[in-house]
């Protein structure tokens, strides 16, 4: 059922990749401007549910709803409101950042007479050096990283899909890139997953703990429950039936 | 939707990037067939040019698969017929060049059987688009298998009058599925 004021509904949605269960009934909602983070071990399902949601792949069963319309094989006009940054990030890996840059930016529909200002604009906020000169493909990872983000954000999108953004970046980067979420985050709506507690619990609102392929819970941040209080309240939730790992006798 | 014109800006510049030497090789070779070297020498140079120029053209259409495994035409919802028309108009030309400067020039055949070897191609690069418009491979193979029959049959029993009208009916066809398509994408 479509929920007008939900931009994404996730309803009892299952996908499986052979025999293995990747999304078992998984049912979530995001509201506009809300900033929810997905949190979850490896391997419980965070990326197939970012890559249903950017109809990248089929799901199974169930129903995905974004921007009122359901997601299907053909539905893909809505990806233009939406900056993915998926993981690993997708490339073209003999071009240089700014020719990569300039098709995305064609491709997403920007005016072309701010194509330039734009490339120019994102480039000096990630501080991605030599622009024109070396292709992708011998880039650093942290720079890729960089360059993908970049690409993410370049038409100013309504809604911010990232899957694991934190990874690779330098500290300053780190520093930049939650300073920019928490400015921009008023007007538009994120939905990010990440392993670092410590940035995603500064920059979202509702956490949503995922457990082979289902969401276990859902946590609010709200007036008087501290950074600490929920960080603990999603380790415990993550962590929990868990047995410790024994260290193996060899390794001393 | 990314629109077709982006699309070949897209795939000439990264064909471009990636072999441009190659693009150069087979969009100028060509011209070995019109030269005037006289004897066998010619004949061996000009099918090994043809030839090798298809491998290298076949091998090219395949230079943009990783694109399509990392996921990149999907995240930026480029369509496969979008692609499809994109590479052929960067190798189409360069092919039709040396399929009819060979056919015609080199081995000297009759302009009609040139004429109905072009129709099948056509009808298979038709076909080709059919599929991609989630018609069943049955209905596409019987469309191409249908069409090359009718236009081989044509040659062996009629004459020029024939072979134009039935050409003009491969062109037409073609130009009611190019526009489908393009309605197809506009609908997206």
């Amino acid at each position: 059922m479509i929920n007008m004021d939900q931009i994404i509904q996730f309803n009892n949605v299952g996908k499986k990749y052979g025999n293995v269960v990747a999304l078992n009934g998984m049912s979530f909602s995001v509201s506009q401007y809300e900033a929810v983070g997905l949190v979850g071990n490896n391997g419980c399902g965070k990326t197939s549910t970012i890559n249903i949601m950017c109809n990248l792949i089929k799901y199974n069963n169930g129903e995905v709803i974004v921007f009122n319309k359901k997601v299907t094989p053909l539905n893909v006009s809505y990806k233009n409101k939406l900056g993915i940054l998926i993981s690993p990030p997708v490339f073209v890996d003999e071009f240089t950042p700014s020719q990569y840059l300039r098709f995305v930016c064609k491709f997403q529909h920007v005016d072309p007479k701010e194509i330039s200002k734009r490339i120019g604009d994102v480039t000096t906020l990630f501080n991605i050096v030599s622009v024109d000169k070396i292709k992708i493909a011998r880039l650093s990872a942290g720079e890729k990283m960089k360059v993908a983000l970049a690409a993410a954000i370049i038409h100013n999108p309504e809604v911010l899909v990232f899957d694991e953004p934190f990874i690779h970046l330098d500290i300053h980067t780190i520093d930049l890139l939650t300073g920019l979420i928490n400015t921009i985050r008023n007007n538009k709506t994120l939905f990010i997953t990440s392993h670092n507690l410590d940035l995603i619990v500064n920059v979202c609102s509702r956490f949503l703990i995922m457990e082979k392929g289902r969401i276990i819970d859902n946590i609010l941040k709200e007036e008087g429950v501290t950074v600490d209080m929920i960080k603990t309240r999603i380790k415990e939730k993550i962590t929990a039936g868990r047995s410790e790992n024994r260290k193996p006798d060899w390794l001393s | 939707m990314a629109s077709l014109l982006n699309t070949l800006k897209f795939i000439m510049t990264y064909f471009r990037v990636v072999s441009k030497y190659t693009l150069f090789l087979i969009s100028t070779t060509w011209i070995i067939y019109l030269t005037d070297i006289k004897g066998d020498l010619y004949y061996f140079l000009s099918a090994n040019v043809f030839f090798v120029n298809l491998v290298l053209i076949y091998f090219l259409t395949k230079g943009d698969k990783y694109l399509e495994k990392n996921r990149f035409y999907l995240l930026f919802n480029i369509s496969d017929v979008n692609r499809f028309f994109s590479k052929s108009i960067l190798f189409g030309i360069p092919f039709l060049m040396h399929f009819s400067f060979f056919l015609l020039v080199v081995t000297g055949i009759d302009y009609l059987l040139y004429l109905t070897l072009l129709s099948i191609l056509i009808v298979i690069f038709s076909g080709r688009l059919i599929l991609f418009n989630n018609v069943s491979k049955l209905i596409s193979g019987i469309y191409i298998s249908a069409f090359t029959g009718f236009l081989l049959s044509a040659y062996f029993v009629s004459g020029v009058l024939t072979m134009i009208i039935l050409s003009g009916l491969v062109v037409l066809s073609l130009v009611f599925i190019i526009s489908r398509s393009l309605q197809l994408n506009k609908n997206d």
